[in-house]
């Protein structure tokens, strides 16, 4: 008796439309997507002044200038803001922090003292005008 | 004469291991990166190591590094326009949470005019963006 041969099986589909998709969706993803993870600091935006009058203890102030940071009235590197904040968290963990921002001075600035603020674990934190602050 | 006959092409055999390792790719950069909605202004925010998770569908305001403002998807031209828009947006919704994203050069002042006209808008609370710092 003679047997057929099996006949050789092949594709019924053509792999190469399939790849040319996935490649296209690659390159998409590839180029559209962004690795980039942001997060936000909760800033109160308070009334002028209103704030503040409820309290009875004297809240910290931070000035950032230009130049750099300077609380009570004398300058602080910016190496040494992070100890200064946890020194004053230590002292009294619910003090209100007021970030005085001046005029010139660049977001970084201030973004780096709230990032201070927050290592420090201080939560009562404001960002001022520099003339609110009277 | 009698030729042999040319070996039969099988271009698909080698392939698949190829589209293996497109498809993981493809699902990498899918699951991993995030698409972004296209920003109307440039902006680059600061870094930061501390922060909290960023809130669903807040209110954008963005301001770049020379001082220009947008709202959501567009430029607004100064903070008259702003505040118009911000207010309209807050009427519709009052809880609706507000995200600012200003750029790390941007001038503080710039910031806390964007602040105040929040606060006169009726937003006590809002967002402010950096990138997470490795």
């Amino acid at each position: 008796m003679r047997i057929e041969e099996a006949p050789r099986r092949r594709r019924l589909v053509s792999l190469t439309p399939l790849i040319d998709v996935v490649f296209i969706l690659l390159i998409f993803f590839m180029l559209a997507s962004t690795f980039v993870e942001w997060q936000a600091f909760g800033v109160d935006a308070p009334a002028e002044g209103a704030a503040e009058q409820e309290r009875d203890q004297e809240p910290l102030r931070l000035y950032v200038t230009v130049e750099g940071y300077r609380m009570d009235d004398e300058s602080v590197a910016e190496e040494a803001l992070r100890g200064r904040l946890e020194e004053a968290y230590a002292a009294d963990a619910e003090r209100r922090l007021l970030v005085i921002a001046a005029e010139g001075a660049p977001v970084r600035a201030v973004i780096r003292a709230l990032d201070g603020a927050a290592a420090a674990g201080l939560e009562d934190v404001a960002v001022l005008r520099e003339e609110e602050s009277g | 004469m009698k030729l042999p006959q040319p070996p039969r092409r099988e271009p698909e055999e080698n392939v698949i291991p190829m589209i293996n390792i497109v498809f993981l790719l493809l699902i990498f950069f899918m699951v991993a990166g995030t698409l972004e909605p296209d920003s109307p202004l440039s902006v680059d925010p600061a870094d930061s190591e501390q922060g909290a998770e960023l809130v669903d569908e807040p209110l954008r305001v963005l301001i770049d590094a020379e001082g220009q403002l947008a709202i959501d998807q567009d430029v607004v031209d100064d903070r008259e326009q702003l505040r118009a828009r911000l207010k309209a947006a807050l009427e519709e919704a009052p809880e609706r949470p507000v995200e600012v994203k200003a750029d790390a050069e941007a001038d503080s002042a710039r910031l806390l005019d964007v602040m105040d006209d929040l606060h006169e808008a009726g937003a006590e609370r809002m967002q402010l963006v950096t990138r997470r710092e490795h």
